[in-house]
């Protein structure tokens, strides 16, 4: 009886104890390195550099799109419609245009590098956009029996792709610190855009002396607008979206645009610019 | 007894086997004009190398034959044929499936050996005729011409095992699908298919405008599954080929990778290669084989058992009675059905037309006899009985004064009939663009109309062609063909460089797989117009897009040089905050 008392005593003093914590062995990390690696400390705010909360914000991205209608007519000072209405505008049933163009969707992605930060980052980086026209061909020759002076057949187009490297600001100050979440931002860079129009058989279009409907200009672009930051929505979530994914800040954002893409005025070059609005989505990570 | 005796004195011999159908390897190979052999056959060739064009050519087809077991087999007498359906034509007694052509008639040692011969495309899909006087096919008549057949054939090997001396249906160990080239996807051995009949074409509305050195055609597509693609034609007014246009086939072997249709005239613009004797007995059955087997029991009597309905008494050895396109009636309510073969199936099927050929009698006829409808168009006038369209024949023949549109020949007069009461010949199809083709006749979507694509920028529903002659084209001469290959969902095509403000007459040709072709469209004129496009608009208003080019930056500034100053500025003004800061 005694024996048996004794082997259970013993056997008691050998169980662990249910509330204390399992018992470490040799190939598990020490406490210390545990603490070293922990990312979810409560009580401690996390901040970069510039002491704003979450991790660190280096670069931008916006994919955004909005009208556009290169203004190609712009020296033109004659009487009715210059080259690019007459080809692209709106048209009668016989196809003589009575109307400018309507504006064609442009979208458009730019980055930004934010390399100094001043109430907000300053960033530099590259804005590509890409536009396309298309309308029936005119008939250079069309006869009283013609019903329409457009052809079925031929399909004429006008594309351009500009290429912007921009310097941008955007005063994040309000909305990092005082939870105010717009952020008003202005861009301002230098453009070259590429641009070519097609002709009805689908190749690039010459002229009669040769010359080819190609070509690149220069120019530049100004942008302003305001940006609504989205994390207050659901600050857990944008938390954690930064916590796991690196993305400081979602955005929508609306802003207008000016673009004078004409070689400075230099020469005799084509005017491919507008001043229109663009809206999208951003985010900085 | 000599194979037993051989068993007595030669233990070995004592187990050997006859051969069987896997002891056999069967190899196909194309052959040039000049019948020399070319590549083997790939799985594409198999599927579609053997059309109509092949078969008038008679580009012929190489075969191999070899025993390939290594295992000791009985020297027994084997028959190599080439056709379809080998074991049901062998009775001799069935109307739709003819003997086939005799190859080889040799023991088995003779096998043990590769046995290579070429044989007419046209033994393929048809059997000897019974006016031949040999089943060697050297000597052999052909029962049918190069017609609208297709089907599964190639070579059948006959094993004769039994006291009989000719080849039974059991006895066939061989029986077409038995080559080396297997079908990724159901893992069964390919067959060497024959296919004469061009597509049905379901494209329609044809449009055709003109554009800056081109004619753009346009149709509402509505994809057949036989359509392999089309190819647009064209030609100058005259009927001549424009200039720079045309297909040229690199040689008559060339990989068929269903992108380019086939005529006897440009396969074999001299002449055949090879010429089959073919029966010129109009009485003779118009098809063999593969199309006769409707129930798909391999049979051919429609009766859906594997035996053939009837006896050899029953059908009569050499039926007498006539047996071309609707001639025997069998395809009409209310008539005599004088075909034995198709009244025997009908009969086993529904057991109460013996004595009256009552309508279901005659609708049975229309799916299990081939007798039922002809080849031609129904909407113009044909030399053969019926028309293609077997709803459109047989209302036409509905009365008993127009009966003979169905026993003798379509005349002008059953197709005006045809064209008041038939949907195929809606929108019409006469005049030199339609019925006038050298296909087989346009498709019921053929367009109609009056106007002529003139490139005006509104659609050019059709094409006047009064007074042109347009039987150049029609011939589908390659050297009319004007644009690359077209895909089958594909519902336009430019034809590109054309002169502007010149006439020319255009088509569409449709095609299948193996190439054989139909004209989609009729012949219509189109022209091309120049057009003026921005670069072009802008020179005429004052060169308002400049000059082009990628740079312009070392010309002089103009007086809207007000950018350059701006930037000037820019740039400046973050230089000198620059300097600031490096000096701070």
């Amino acid at each position: 009886m005694s024996a048996t008392l004794v082997m259970a005593a013993a056997l008691a003093a050998a169980q662990p104890d249910a509330d204390a914590p399992p018992a470490r062995t040799g190939n598990q990390p020490s406490d210390e390195a545990i603490e070293r690696q922990n990312t979810l400390k409560f009580g401690e705010r996390k901040t970069d550099r510039f002491g704003r909360p979450g991790s660190p914000q280096r670069f931008a991205l916006e994919i955004k799109a909005g009208p556009y209608l290169p203004d190609v007519d712009r020296k033109y000072e004659g009487e009715g419609f210059g080259p690019y209405a007459t080809l692209f505008g709106e048209t009668d049933g016989e196809g003589v245009v009575n109307d400018d163009p309507r504006n064609s969707v442009m979208p458009a992605l730019a980055f930004d590098w934010q390399f100094f930060y001043a109430a907000g980052p300053l960033g530099i980086g590259p804005q590509v956009g890409f536009f396309l026209d298309r309308a029936d061909a005119i008939l250079t020759n069309p006869t009283d029996e013609d019903e329409t002076i457009r052809s079925d057949a031929d399909r004429v187009s006008f594309t351009m792709v500009p290429v912007s490297a921009m310097l941008s600001y955007r005063f994040e100050l309000l909305a990092d610190r005082l939870r105010v979440p717009l952020v008003p931002y202005a861009k301002a860079g230098l453009s070259y855009a590429l641009w070519w129009t097609r002709d009805g058989r689908g190749n690039i279009a010459r002229d009669d002396d040769g010359d080819r409907g190609i070509g690149g200009v220069f120019g530049f672009q100004l942008n302003g607008g305001l940006m609504l930051r989205l994390d207050f929505i659901e600050r857990g979530t944008a938390k954690k979206l930064d916590q796991t994914t690196g993305i400081n800040h979602t955005y929508v954002f609306g802003e207008f645009q000016l673009s004078r893409l004409d070689n400075f005025g230099a020469g005799n070059s084509i005017s491919i610019g507008d001043a229109t609005w663009f809206a999208g989505l951003a985010i900085e990570f | 007894m000599l194979l037993l005796a051989a068993g007595v004195l030669c233990p070995a011999l004592a187990h050997a086997a006859p051969p069987a159908g896997g002891d056999f390897q069967i190899q196909y190979w194309t052959t040039n004009e000049e019948g020399e052999r070319g590549r083997q056959m790939t799985q594409n060739d198999l599927r579609g190398y053997v059309n109509k064009a092949r078969c008038e050519c008679g580009q012929a087809v190489s075969a191999r034959v070899r025993i390939s077991s290594t295992t000791a087999l009985d020297p027994v007498q084997i028959r190599t044929f080439v056709g379809n359906n080998c074991d049901t034509g062998q009775l001799g007694n069935n109307i739709q499936a003819r003997p086939c052509a005799l190859v080889i008639d040799d023991f088995t040692n003779a096998y043990t050996k590769n046995i290579d011969f070429s044989f007419n495309p046209i033994w393929l899909a048809t059997g000897i005729s019974r006016e031949s006087e040999s089943q060697a096919i050297n000597t052999a008549i052909a029962a049918n011409e190069c017609g609208t057949q297709q089907g599964d054939g190639g070579v059948w090997i006959c094993v004769e095992n039994s006291d009989q001396t000719d080849c039974q249906p059991e006895e066939f160990v061989v029986t077409g699908p038995q080559t080396q080239v297997v079908d990724p996807e159901s893992g069964t051995a390919l067959s060497l298919t024959y296919d004469f009949n061009p597509p049905n074409v379901s494209a329609s509305n044809f449009r055709a405008s003109g554009g800056d050195g081109a004619v753009v055609v346009n149709w509402d597509n509505a994809t057949s599954a036989d359509v392999q693609g089309f190819r647009a034609l064209c030609a100058n007014l005259d009927g001549s080929p424009v200039e720079g246009k045309g297909f040229r086939l690199d040689s008559v072997t060339a990989i068929n990778n269903g992108t380019i249709y086939y005529t006897a005239d440009n396969l074999c613009p001299d002449g055949p290669f090879d010429e089959v004797d073919v029966n010129e007995d109009p009485d003779e059955i118009l098809t063999t084989g593969g199309d006769s087997d409707t129930d798909g029991d391999g049979d051919g009597d429609g009766d859906g058992d594997s035996t053939s309905t009837g006896t050899a008494a029953e059908f009569g050895a050499a039926p007498e009675v006539a047996h071309g396109g609707m001639v025997d009636g069998c395809c009409i309510a209310d008539s005599t059905c004088e075909d034995i073969a198709c009244k025997a199936s009908v009969i086993a099927e529904l057991g109460e037309c013996d004595a009256e050929w009552t309508e279901p009698c005659a609708a049975l006829a229309l799916d299990y006899c081939q007798v039922c409808g002809g080849d031609g168009s129904c909407c113009a006038e044909n030399e053969t009985p019926g028309c293609f369209d077997e709803a459109c024949a047989l209302s036409v023949c509905a009365t008993e004064e127009n009966l003979s549109c169905c026993q003798s020949n379509w005349s002008a007069e059953c197709a005006n009939l045809a064209k008041e009461s038939c949907t195929v010949c809606e929108g019409g199809t006469s005049g030199d663009g339609g019925g006038g083709s050298a296909t087989s006749g346009v498709t019921s979507s053929s367009t109609s109309g009056s106007t002529t694509g003139s490139g005006t920028g509104t659609d050019t529903d059709a094409a006047d062609t009064d007074g042109l002659d347009t039987s150049a084209i029609e011939s589908l001469d390659w050297a009319y063909v004007c644009s690359g290959y077209i895909a089958p969902n594909a519902s336009t095509v430019r034809i590109d460089g054309l002169t502007n403000d010149q006439d020319y007459q255009v088509m569409i040709v449709a095609f299948d797989f193996a190439g054989n072709p139909i004209a989609a469209s009729e012949v219509f004129t189109a022209t091309p117009r120049e057009t003026t496009d921005l670069w072009e608009q802008c020179d005429a208003q004052g060169e308002i897009c400049g000059t082009g080019g990628f740079c312009s930056c070392t010309q002089d500034p103009t007086d809207r040089g007000e950018g350059w100053l701006l930037f000037a500025g820019l740039f400046g003004l973050i230089a000198r905050r620059r300097r600031r800061g490096g000096a701070a």
